[in-house]
């Protein structure tokens, strides 16, 4: 039993660390969003820096290539002198990194701040490799280490002293953000940055101060960890990913979380050490590191929701996609420039190419998942390297052949991207890319790790591709024939097919359908769409490319090795393919071609200026650079000509826009009812009550819509008819009540599956998806969706369901403003345009939230008009808003609201003159004239 | 507008500052001096400023070699030698890359560097049939290549010998195998230590730590709590000092064996007192030895090297690659030196070949079990004493023989 306790408490040591660089990471979450990646290698500067002040008294400053050394001693500092300047130097990296590289992008997306912290983390692992040596270092204890005597075993004392320090500095972060000036301005500008400036807060200086103290807490790490390990340029910032672990279980909020989290993990692997040790028939493979990780993955993604509250803020700038265009012209362009330099180019030039067509592909597999759909993965090599194992084994031991082998291989990435894409149904943004690292490391250590299924020392033999008796060899007995055209035809070959796929993806609905989900989940379910089935199709589909690269990454080096996959690799893949521009194909090939590792243009630039030793450090800074000058990537610098150019084209050829183009449509005017003529009611709400944290927002609500009527809902703030209207679309819970609608309990129904069978609804806030058109926000909604669609969507071009979508802009007087962004539209405008996006399915009946908020007394006269016209189509429309006069003038019938229960109930007439009415919420300016005598009197039997 | 083009100019010029991302930086030429004539090209691939690990010494003494040969000693058959470098970056894709631009030199060989990804590159000189003379064989592929001519173990030197010099000079009966659990370290514990120790009827219980352990004293509690009669850890450079500090931290007794990646004069000195007394396997015998190849070695570094390059065993091999392939080559027809196939064959056939700072090596494919490039597995022990390697033994060990 001591024995155990004694692993337990030496795990400290290592838990102290986690804990260390964890609260780090918490801090600059809180204060500037950024997840930090770079926050190991920041330890890792200060560790150096600190260990060279100790061995030669020299400071070395963050620079390379000119004097970059100042001796303040001739035999090393002394340990107090030592601490103090690397602190100093600390805090001054931290204020440095913050305000050169993550104050610009404030505003970006955070995907931008992701890449930007990853270029860091190469700029600062090349300057430690340049400025100190590779080789490992060490320097004389900094704590009390002799050893201590705890039940009955031998402990070193330092590692009690770490443990002290970190719980120190947890509980001190927690006190100077509960109960200081300084914490709690860091966490109003967290919750609102407008506010805390409103308040007389700068922002700016609360991130300064905050990353001044993240970047002192990882240099803590560093100084106390060096003297008890080596140190080397990798070992710190590996330590990031453990460190990212536990600040997500502290939802990179918590302090006391966090650092609870870090020390229960560094004690769970230490116990794992001992265990291990003690039975053989413990898992010896990927257990100590994956085993935490996987507990990490399950409880975050058990701990989410599906889809996320009201207000919830989402990433408010996602990366910028291309508008859809055939892609024949650019497939055949590219594809006759890349055979002719497969031709031209010979040996490594050829081999560089090859490699930039692997690389285009891997970013293919991110522009689909992340550049579509909004869901960040730090896993695809992963995929790439679970197909290229399982090729492997495939092709050797069961004897395959080429190319069901590789599909087959890129089935089984398939089936890890979706079970990855689990948690993303309730996890989002940063965080869903830090489960994907934790998920990353599991198989990677788990798999990758595993001679059992790694091939072992010989790594996984991946035989020669040949189809038909064609070679599709890349290794021919020549050696000028290498490597072979063949091959690099085959790359070409699949690349050109997945681009063409994805292009078509985006010109079609799925592609319509990704796009509304990235942009906002809520309003996608509204629109009828599944968000689950699609981030879940985006997964699987993204593995499948990332397991086809996977696969000819096996073929082309005719094995798999663990290196090629690993965390890291994911990472730099990510900046690679975002730094491109991950929202278009043409930003995945320029990932490819001019970016990534290996690739063409970065091969034949070293070659010409020999770039040597300071690759790595330029390249970070080029990341760094064009995160912050092109948060959208660098393809996006080519819109502005490639618009004109393509406006010039349509010009000339007279091409048309889709407004002009679509069909002559009949107007609603003249369009017969849609909805068959019904009698009884088709919403009918029983006993409905909502509760939040106590609090009853609704409390036993009886409300009945009848077939085709026109009903409002009225009533003051606060009184619960947005929460009504949340839980009849099946966004929030109800504790009880029922919910009936067209003769059927929907009760349980998750809320597209509403929609889809005809209760639409919009929202408070103008929720249109900025990336489409506004054509095509309305076609999202218009679009049935059917199993097949999606393998239909990826084959070729379907034009959709225009009639549809322009009927329903008809109906809302928007037609001609079909082919713009949302963003070139009025407030008034957007709104309408969320109505048609409601209809366009041809519901049965829309459920309106304040459609009138914002609008001018002409346009709220106009919006009655075609509410009106919607009714006459069969639609039944159910109006929350506080315009009465929209309310009183367009509704056949109203509800009234007060305090979670229904106050009053009647005509328009009723209701304005019901005293309980004008006392709660209407007040005198309505009464006047309103209530027609002979008036039949409101409900009184509902009120309170 | 003007915002425009200066942000569409910082893109240019972010890209071109990007585009080198991981890619392998072409090392250049090291240029004939008295020697004359066509140059004898040889590629060199060797793996430097990477995070992975960094063999910059064993260029260094390459070169400090190649300069030797063609100042000194008149190149090979008057001709002087050129190496082709290209320096990856420890990535499979730099390696594969540099295997690319080598190739496209046409040089009739490879002098081997020290790349631990450079089996992704194996097949490609393998298809080439290009030889690799020299360098670092880790992994059983690299260890069978048919165009391989490896002067020394590597892998197949340093595990084996301390397996057994556990077994039979310590005398132990229970070992416990300290390593992080990755790729490179469980096979070698699994294939060049473990079967040497069952020979010995030796007991074997295992302390893994993680592949980017922090704190090893965990995993050298667990080690010490077998009651060991010696530790034998094979973890990297990049882990010897956590290592050792944590073995001196917990007061452990028990001999401890290395690899010698962890006995350069810079980690010893960085470990202090803790790498007092601490064992190592190797392939040369250290620099400290009294031989004529090694102070004919110390003395051309300190002429041609460039100031302060540590002399390791790393270094050792370096230089020691390019002397073997002068010795042999020069002592072949000249006309070989223009083949791929005869350069192989004029290797293959030696026997009992004087090697440098080394033992004797024979090509035959028949010196080590399963290991047809390796000419040669021998192996000297030394131990730290008074913070000096010292050559224990004096004589060499052969016991990857024991691997059959």
């Amino acid at each position: 039993m001591s024995e155990h306790v004694l692993f337990l408490v030496l795990g400290l040591g290592t838990g102290a660390i986690y804990a260390l660089l964890g609260l780090g990471l918490v801090m600059e979450h809180r204060s500037s969003g950024v997840v930090n990646f770079a926050h190991g290698a920041i330890a890792t500067v200060i560790a150096y820096v600190f260990v060279e002040l100790r061995s030669t008294g020299d400071l070395v400053l963050p620079w390379v290539g000119f004097s970059n050394r100042i001796s303040l001693s001739n035999e090393g500092l002394a340990l107090g002198p030592a601490i103090a300047v690397a602190s100093l130097y600390a805090a001054v990296l931290g204020l440095v990194i913050y305000v050169v590289v993550f104050r610009p992008l404030r505003a970006a997306p955070a995907l931008a701040k992701v890449v930007a912290s990853v270029g860091l983390m190469l700029v600062l692992q090349s300057f430690v490799v340049i400025a100190f040596g590779t080789s490992a270092k060490s320097t004389s204890a900094v704590l009390p280490d002799e050893p201590v005597e705890l039940f009955g075993q031998v402990v070193p004392r330092d590692r009690l002293w770490l443990a002290a320090v970190a719980v120190c500095a947890a509980a001190l972060l927690w006190a100077l953000f509960r109960y200081t000036r300084f914490g709690l301005a860091t966490r109003a500008a967290a919750e609102s940055e407008k506010g805390a400036t409103l308040l007389g807060y700068s922002s700016t200086r609360i991130a300064a101060a905050n990353w001044v103290l993240a970047s002192m807490l990882a240099g803590v790490a560093g100084v106390l960890l060096a003297p008890i390990t080596s140190l080397t340029p990798l070992q710190y910032s590996l330590l990031v990913v453990p460190a990212l672990g536990v600040a997500l279980v502290g939802r990179f909020r918590s302090f006391s979380l966090t650092a609870l989290a870090a020390f229960a993990l560094g004690m769970a692997q230490s116990e794992i050490t001992k265990i291990q040790a003690d039975h053989d028939w413990f898992p010896k493979y990927g257990v100590k590191e994956g085993l935490p990780f996987l507990v990490i993955l399950v409880a975050m993604a058990a701990f989410g929701r599906s889809l996320p509250e009201r207000g919830e803020a989402a990433d408010t700038r996602p990366p910028a996609t291309a508008r859809p265009g055939s892609p024949l012209a650019p497939a055949v362009l590219g594809t006759s420039v890349a055979l002719i330099a497969l031709i031209v180019l010979q040996g490594s030039y050829r081999g560089a190419l090859i490699q930039s067509l692997v690389a285009a592909l891997l970013c293919l597999s991110l522009v689909v998942l992340t550049g579509y759909v909004g869901q960040i993965s730090l896993a695809q090599m992963t995929f790439a390297g679970l197909s290229g194992l399982t090729l492997s084994r495939l092709a050797l031991d069961v004897g395959v052949p080429f190319p069901l082998s590789m599909l087959l291989a890129s089935l089984v990435a398939v089936a890890a991207g979706l079970l990855l894409g689990l948690p993303a149904l309730r996890v989002r943004g940063v965080q869903l890319a830090v489960i994907t690292i934790a998920a990353a490391v599991a198989v990677e250590q788990f798999v990758f790790a595993n001679p059992d299924l790694n091939g072992g020392f010989t790594g996984a033999k991946v035989p020669p591709p040949s189809l038909f008796g064609l070679d599709l060899n890349i290794r021919s007995p020549r050696i000028d024939e290498y490597p072979r055209v063949a091959f690099g035809v085959f790359v070409l070959v699949v690349l050109v097919v997945v681009a063409i796929g994805v292009t078509n993806l985006r010109r079609n609905a799925t592609g319509r359908r990704m796009l509304a989900v990235r942009a906002n989940e809520r309003a996608a379910a509204a629109a009828g769409i599944d968000v689950r089935a699609t981030k879940l199709l985006a997964f699987g589909l993204s593995a499948f490319i990332a397991g086809i690269a996977g696969a000819i990454i096996g073929y082309q080096r005719g094995l798999v090795s663990a290196e090629s996959f690993g965390v890291f690799a994911s990472l730099t893949l990510l900046a690679f393919a975002y730094v491109g521009g991950i929202g278009r194909v043409s930003g995945a090939i320029a990932g490819g071609v001019l970016i990534a590792a290996g690739g063409l243009v970065p091969v034949a630039l070293d070659r010409w200026l020999a770039l040597g030793r300071y690759e790595v450090l330029l390249s970070g800074l080029g990341l760094v650079a064009i995160a912050i000058a092109h948060p959208d990537g660098v393809a996006t610098a080519f819109d502005r000509p490639t618009r004109a150019v393509r406006g010039w084209w349509q010009r000339s050829t007279t091409r048309f826009a889709v407004a002009r183009s679509a069909p002559p449509v009949r107007t609603h005017a003249a369009r017969p009812p849609l909805q068959a003529p019904a009698e009884g009611p088709l919403l009918s709400v029983r006993s409905l009550s909502v509760s939040f944290g106590g609090i009853n927002a609704l409390d036993d609500i009886d409300l009945v819509v009848e077939h085709g009527s026109f009903v409002g809902l009225i009533g003051p703030n606060g009184a619960g008819k947005t929460t009504f209207v949340d839980a009849v679309s099946g966004y929030v819970r109800p504790v009880r009540g029922t919910i009936g609608f067209a003769d059927g309990c929907i009760d349980r129904l998750r809320p597209h599956v509403r929609a889809r069978r005809g209760l639409a609804r919009t929202f408070q806030g103008v929720e249109l998806f900025d990336d489409l058109t506004v054509v095509e926000n309305v076609l999202v909604a218009a679009e049935p969706v059917r199993w097949w669609t999606s393998a239909a969507d990826v084959v070729r071009h379907r034009p959709g369901r225009l009639d549809d979508a322009l009927w329903a802009l008809d109906i809302v007087g928007m037609r001609r403003s079909a082919d713009l962004e949302p963003s070139a539209l009025s407030h008034g405008q957007r709104k309408l345009v969320g109505i048609a996006r409601a209809v366009a399915s041809r519901p049965k009946l829309v459920l309106l939230d304040e459609p009138a908020a914002g609008l001018d007394t002409h346009e709220s006269r106009t919006l009655g008009t075609h509410l009106r016209s919607l009714v006459a189509e069969g639609i039944g429309v159910l109006l929350i808003d506080h315009d009465m006069g929209l309310v009183l003038g367009a509704c056949d019938e109203i509800w009234v609201l007060d305090f979670g229960r229904v106050l009053a109930h009647g005509s328009p007439d009723t209701i304005r003159a019901d005293r309980a009415v004008i006392d709660a919420y209407l007040g005198d300016a309505h009464q006047e004239g309103a209530a027609a005598p002979g008036a039949p009197a409101a409900t009184t039997a509902d009120r309170r | 507008m003007r915002a425009g083009c200066v942000r569409f100019g910082a893109t240019v010029a972010a890209v071109m500052t990007l585009v080198a991302l991981g890619v392998p930086s072409a090392g250049g030429a090291t240029k004939p001096g008295k020697a004359s004539g066509e140059p004898v090209t040889f590629g060199f691939i060797n793996q430097e400023d990477s995070p992975l690990g960094s063999f910059t010494e064993y260029r260094l003494g390459a070169e400090a070699a190649v300069d030797y040969v063609n100042k000194q000693l008149d190149g090979l058959h008057g001709r002087p030698v050129e190496l082709e470098q290209c320096i990856t970056k420890g990535s499979p894709e730099s390696t594969t890359a540099c295997a690319n631009e080598v190739l496209d030199k046409h040089p009739v060989a490879l002098i081997g560097g020290v790349d631990v990804l450079a089996i992704v590159a194996a097949p490609i000189f393998e298809a080439a049939k290009v030889p690799i003379l020299g360098g670092a064989a880790l992994t059983p592929p690299e260890h069978s290549s048919p165009v391989g001519v490896r002067f020394n173990g590597w892998s197949l030197t340093g595990p084996p010998l301390m397996a057994e010099y556990a077994a039979k000079q310590l005398a132990a009966k229970n070992v416990v195998l300290v390593f992080p659990e990755n790729p490179a370290s469980r096979p070698v514990v699994e294939l060049f230590i473990k079967p040497v120790l069952r020979k010995a009827g030796v007991k074997i219980s295992e302390a893994a730590g993680t592949a980017d352990q922090t704190d090893w004293t965990p995993v050298l509690s667990a080690a010490a709590a077998q009651d060991p009669d010696a530790i034998i850890s094979v973890a990297d450079a990049n882990q010897c000092i956590g290592i050792m500090k944590a073995r001196q931290s917990l007061a452990i007794r028990a001999p401890l064996l290395m690899v010698a990646a962890c006995n350069s004069p810079n980690l010893l000195h960085d470990a202090g007192p803790a790498a007092e007394g601490v064992y190592f396997g190797q392939m040369h015998p250290p620099v400290t030895s009294k031989s004529k190849d090694v102070e004919t070695f110390k003395r051309i570094m300190k002429k041609y090297a460039p100031k302060g390059t540590p002399l390791t065993e790393i270094t050792q091999d370096g230089f020691a690659s390019v002397m073997n392939v002068w010795e042999v080559l020069n002592a072949a027809p000249a006309s070989s030196l223009d083949s791929s196939d005869a350069v192989l064959a004029a290797f293959k056939a030696t026997k009992n070949q004087h090697n440098f700072m080394g033992h004797p090596y024979t090509c035959d494919g028949a010196q080590v079990p399963n290991a047809p490039s390796v000419c040669n597995a021998d192996g000297r022990m030394v131990q730290v004493k008074n913070g000096v390697l010292v050559d224990i033994g004096k004589k060499w060990f052969d016991a990857a023989s024991q691997l059959g």
